[in-house]
């Protein structure tokens, strides 16, 4: 979580206003609540489920007004961008939607665990090469070799920069 | 402020994603927020109600 920082939530939820015209109206209570929880899950490794739950909880304190369910879907989703690039666009897009339903509370940590359970060999199976055009990105290449099979669906350790 | 490039790169992409989203959902209808709306309405109806209702005199 280390490469989502507060600051970046924040700016997310005011873009995402921006473009609908609307004040990035806030919470002030939540808000706190929310970027205590964040910042306490930032500095940590934290394996791809349990930084779900972050996003999730942060959700449910509803510290922003407009947008609250695309912020933190966004972030969920773009967390796990790298391993969508390696899944057929169907089984992405599964999983897509699937991470945006549980951060917003629309499903339960079951049926996300049985998404991930369900997609883990095509993660294993599935080389690294990205086959939608993305800017290049050595470090995490190099990177993306290095960690132990034990930990496919953990958060990308560039993350942690 | 000034983020590193990593954390920016995730921020422009998270962006990116978010306005995708918020595409989708205009798109769709919003499932959510439009579930979301009807409860707030509903909400509001439900206290107006509560608020406006007297109760009943009979003139028995």
């Amino acid at each position: 979580m280390a490469a989502v920082p507060w600051d970046s939530v924040l700016t997310i939820n005011k873009a995402l206003c921006q473009v609908q015209k609307t004040e990035p109206l806030t919470n002030p209570k939540a808000l706190e609540k929310a970027q205590r929880l964040w910042e306490k899950a930032v500095p940590s490794s934290l394996p791809l489920i349990d930084a779900f739950d972050v996003c999730r909880e942060a959700h449910e304190l509803s510290a922003f007004l407009f947008n609250n369910g695309n912020t933190f879907a966004a972030v969920g989703h773009t967390v796990v961008e790298r391993q969508l690039r390696s899944l057929p666009p169907l089984e992405a897009q599964i999983l897509r939607t699937t991470i945006g339903h549980y951060i917003c509370g629309l499903i339960g940590r079951r049926e996300l665990q049985q998404v991930l359970r369900h997609l883990d060999p095509l993660f294993k199976s599935e080389p690294a090469a990205a086959p939608i055009p993305a800017p290049p990105e050595p470090a995490h290449q190099s990177q993306a070799a290095s960690p132990p099979a034990s930990v496919p669906l953990g958060l990308p350790r560039e993350q942690r920069a | 402020m000034t983020l590193d490039p990593e954390a920016d790169r995730f921020l422009r992409a998270a962006v990116k994603t978010g306005l995708r989203l918020q595409r989708n959902e205009i798109a769709g209808g919003g499932s959510k927020g439009a579930g979301s709306n009807l409860q707030t309405l509903q909400r509001i109806k439900a206290s107006l109600r509560k608020r406006t209702s007297k109760p009943k005199t009979t003139c028995d």
